[in-house]
């Protein structure tokens, strides 16, 4: 099957997509959720965050976003700032997220949950939406499940189903808040292929994950937060090396 | 200065109803998020069953009350067994036109019993007036505002104190995480509907005894000032409510008395907007609890 | 058909516009409930065009749909930090408040009412309104943002996060929430000759609600089979005392509707009515074209590309 890429089209418009996360803070009542973190993630790679729990990921993922505004510090994609603006003009500025638990539009069909997506491109974008929603249903291969109610499907289709709403915004980057969740090995296989898949039509990745193997085997960059603090910063082997990082995980 | 002080004893009473509708109402929505639009018919149910058994079936005063305050819890469980209970917890609009079909339903049923007329409403006991250097008030009033403050106190201790009431507010603050730790949420629902009721109908009782009528669809206009105090005071609170329910009545007499009953409705209203506006959780709420 | 059913006919197509605004808003997931309000306050305003003003009708219309969603915007703005059961609680209140404020209004007649409104509406003009109210509802819902509207009253977080801006929801339900129900308080005062304080009142709210849910609260197409059904319904219950029903006389009409609510609410919540979804088949893909929207993208990639 012919997969449509998105990468010629993009470099056409000349912009670069390109997350830069610097000095973030942000507390929660005198509690201290991230305390100045800063990486960056270059253009059309894939890169994992990840950490214990309450590191502070998902808290970063929402600064990121819109849906938190930092204390301190600034988010910077491609070539814009990012940590004031509200969650849908971050979502129009091209960056789009999932949620960690699976958060379907009650009552829609998967094609109509497609449909709702805005285009970040607005009225601008060269294709109509429902020759979008053919394309992603395609690429995606929901093809099966199109006609049905989300909440009806499992959750693998529902993971997928969450990927394709956000690919419908046509975003250059996407935000992937621990999609093997509840996932079987041979699903994860192929959510690990799908990211591959979204990397390889020149998507950017940020994914938040517990799952070492799916990390390593994903990602060209890895962000090792604890207890709110950047502990390492790099690739898949430096992580595994990593000394700091070998401690939090195993003692 | 002496109307001054007569307005404010005035608006004491006044505010102690819509303390006594709003805890109630307050308490449930606190503990399970349910905007109880027929809360405030609960009141309207006690004072017409006390009518009807005290009057009509000439029980006399004391059986009327009992029967009337016992109706309103009555028809309060009812509404939470086999209502609310049967409607996805989820579905918040659905849950809300129950309880406006409820209110609709008791509203008009009670109006057809009575040919949609006021009713006199005999008094409790026989209120002396008195006059203290040209201050005018009743042993009605007294009693009105002593027992709201009882009743009031009283809820709020008993939240903080006893059991009961310490799990009532757990499951107020996350009813999820109250189930998961096994608080049986459901008991503590019906416990906060039905007491909610029984305060209602008290309330409704020591009102009818000072204004001395009551008409089956009273409770639109109560419900005005009883959303008003509830969201001022911060959905929730118990103790919000009967500070700024006993406020807005004190301030609705004043500014009636000297500015005329045109304003009357603007107070609680603006207040509740200017609220909204500054501090959308209430005056005394800790956070919103929406949905 | 008789004048009699003509009149019922009339009154059930008043209040399905009325019906069909409470459905817009409560589709883009605003719980706001003070559509008795918006369509007094839209009574109102028409009844003083056509009175002080000696507008047309059609003009009327115009000015009492455009007031009643300027209030509807206004109120959006004012509280757009609250949602949820909150707003619900703070519209009741807001349209028990302005009910009783009119009534304080000498220059608005006070609670006798606004009076001397000619009689103008008649079938003709009810249909007429109503069918402009249901077409145009049925063409907003495939737009793209009939379509985000969709999205946003099912999850606003999730619709956030894919671009959709909830504040613009919000104001474009309440702007054609108020636009409709302003249509029908214009209607009602042309065809009562008055429009008085109780009906903003929150009074009337419980009417509409039942309409809705029993026609089903997920399209326009049960706000106005609602209307027309539960109408023609209590009619027939009006007319118990004349032999029809035994049991049941006149009086007996409101709680019976209060009853079959709550039985709609717990046995089919959706109501009878429910929603078509959008169906993708991939092989009729240029017939879908030809849709309103089809035709009109269709146009523009053409001059795009």
């Amino acid at each position: 099957m012919k997969i449509p890429t998105q990468i010629d089209e993009r470099t056409a418009r000349g912009k670069l997509g390109y997350l830069g996360v610097c000095g973030v803070s942000k507390s929660f009542g005198g509690v201290s959720a991230l305390e100045d973190v800063s990486f960056d993630i270059k253009e059309g790679t894939v890169a994992a965050l990840i950490g214990p729990n309450g590191a502070g990921k998902t808290t970063l993922f929402n600064c990121i976003t819109g849906f938190l505004t930092p204390d301190r510090g600034s988010v910077t994609f491609a070539g814009q700032r990012l940590e004031r603006r509200s969650p849908h003009r971050v979502a129009q500025a091209g960056m789009v997220r999932t949620f960690q638990t699976i958060r379907m539009f009650p009552g829609l069909t998967v094609y109509e949950s497609l449909l709702t997506s805005h285009s970040r491109l607005g009225r601008t974008s060269r294709t109509n939406v429902r020759d979008r929603a053919q394309d992603v249903i395609y690429r995606l291969e929901l093809e099966e499940v199109a006609n049905r109610i989300c909440t009806e499907l499992p959750l693998l289709a529902q993971r997928k189903i969450e990927v394709a709403r956000a690919l419908m915004t046509e975003p250059l980057a996407i935000l992937l808040d621990e999609p093997t969740a509840g996932a079987t090995v041979g699903e994860r296989s192929q959510l690990a292929e799908l990211v591959g898949r979204l990397k390889s039509s020149g998507t950017t990745v940020l994914v938040i994950e517990h799952n070492v193997p799916f990390v390593m085997d994903v990602s060209d960059q890895i962000v090792v937060l604890n207890f709110g603090k950047l502990v390492a910063n790099g690739t898949a082997e430096q992580i595994a090396t990593n000394p700091i990082v070998q401690e939090i995980y195993l003692g | 200065m002496t109307y001054f002080t007569q307005f404010l004893i005035d608006g004491l009473a006044i505010g102690s109803l819509y303390v006594l509708v709003t805890i109630g109402f307050t308490l449930v929505f606190g503990v399970m998020g349910l905007l109880n639009v027929a809360h405030a018919d609960l009141y309207m149910v006690a004072v017409f069953v006390f009518l009807g058994v005290a009057q009509d079936l000439h029980f006399g005063i004391v059986l009327g009350a009992i029967a009337g305050i016992a109706a309103a819890g009555l028809v309060g469980a009812l509404l939470f067994w086999q209502v609310i209970r049967r409607i996805d917890r989820n579905r918040t609009l659905s849950m809300f036109v129950a309880t406006l079909g409820v209110s609709y339903f008791l509203e008009n049923l009670v109006a057809k019993f009575v040919q949609f007329r006021t009713e006199a409403v005999p008094p409790l006991f026989q209120s002396k007036f008195y006059d203290v250097s040209n201050l005018h008030f009743s042993t009605g009033q007294i009693v009105l505002v002593g027992s709201t403050l009882i009743i009031a106190v009283g809820l709020s201790q008993w939240l903080r104190r006893s059991n009961t009431g310490k799990l009532m507010r757990a499951v107020s603050e996350n009813t999820h995480l109250a189930e998961l730790v096994a608080i049986d949420t459901v008991r503590i629902m019906a416990i906060a509907v039905i007491l909610a009721s029984v305060i209602a109908g008290i309330g409704g009782l020591l009102v009818a005894n000072t204004t001395l009528s009551v008409n089956p669809f009273v409770a639109n206009d109560v419900s005005l000032k009883m959303f008003a105090v509830a969201v001022v005071a911060g959905v929730g609170s118990v103790d919000g409510a009967l500070v700024v329910g006993l406020f807005l009545g004190m301030i609705e007499s004043l500014t009636v008395g000297y500015f005329g009953s045109q304003w009357e409705t603007v107070i609680g209203l603006g207040a509740m907007i200017i609220v909204l506006l500054v501090r959308p959780q209430g005056l005394f709420g800790k956070r919103l609890r929406v949905g | 058909m008789t004048p009699y059913v003509q009149s019922v006919f009339t009154t059930a197509l008043i209040y399905s516009l009325v019906t069909m605004g409470l459905y817009i808003t409560l589709a883009s997931g605003q719980f706001s409930i003070a559509h008795g309000m918006l369509m007094g306050i839209g009574g109102y305003a028409g009844g003083i065009a056509s009175v002080q003003f000696r507008v047309p009708m059609i003009l009327s219309l115009m000015v009492g749909a455009f007031t009643a969603a300027l209030f509807g915007v206004v109120m959006a703005l004012v509280l757009r930090r609250t949602s949820g059961v909150l707003l619900a609680t703070v519209t009741i209140a807001i349209g028990q408040g302005v009910s009783l404020t009119a009534a304080n209004l000498n220059s608005l007649g006070g609670s006798q009412g606004y009076f001397g409104i000619p009689l103008t509406t008649n079938l003709a003009w009810a249909s007429g309104t109503a069918l402009v109210g249901l077409v145009g509802l049925l063409v907003f819902r495939k737009t793209r943002l009939g379509l985000a509207m969709l999205a946003a009253g099912r999850d606003e977080t999730v619709a956030q996060s894919i671009g959709i801006s909830i504040l613009k929801i919000r104001i474009w339900g309440f702007l054609l929430g108020g636009l409709l129900a302003g249509l029908g308080g214009v209607l009602l005062a042309h065809n009562n000759g008055l429009i008085e304080p109780s009906d903003l009142s929150f009074a009337n709210e419980p009417l509409f609600f039942i309409f809705l849910m029993v026609g089903g609260l997920e399209t326009p197409w049960g706000a106005l089979f609602g209307s027309i059904g539960v109408w023609w319904l209590q009619e027939l219950l009006r007319f118990g005392n004349s032999g029809q029903f035994l049991i049941f006389d006149q009086a007996d009409r409101y709680w019976i509707l209060g009853l079959v609510m709550v039985i709609t609410v717990i046995v089919r919540p959706q109501g009878i009515l429910t929603r078509k979804p959008i169906v993708w088949n991939p092989t009729r893909r240029s017939f879908q074209l030809l849709g309103v929207l089809g035709l009109f993208r269709g146009r523009r990639s053409d001059n795009t590309s």
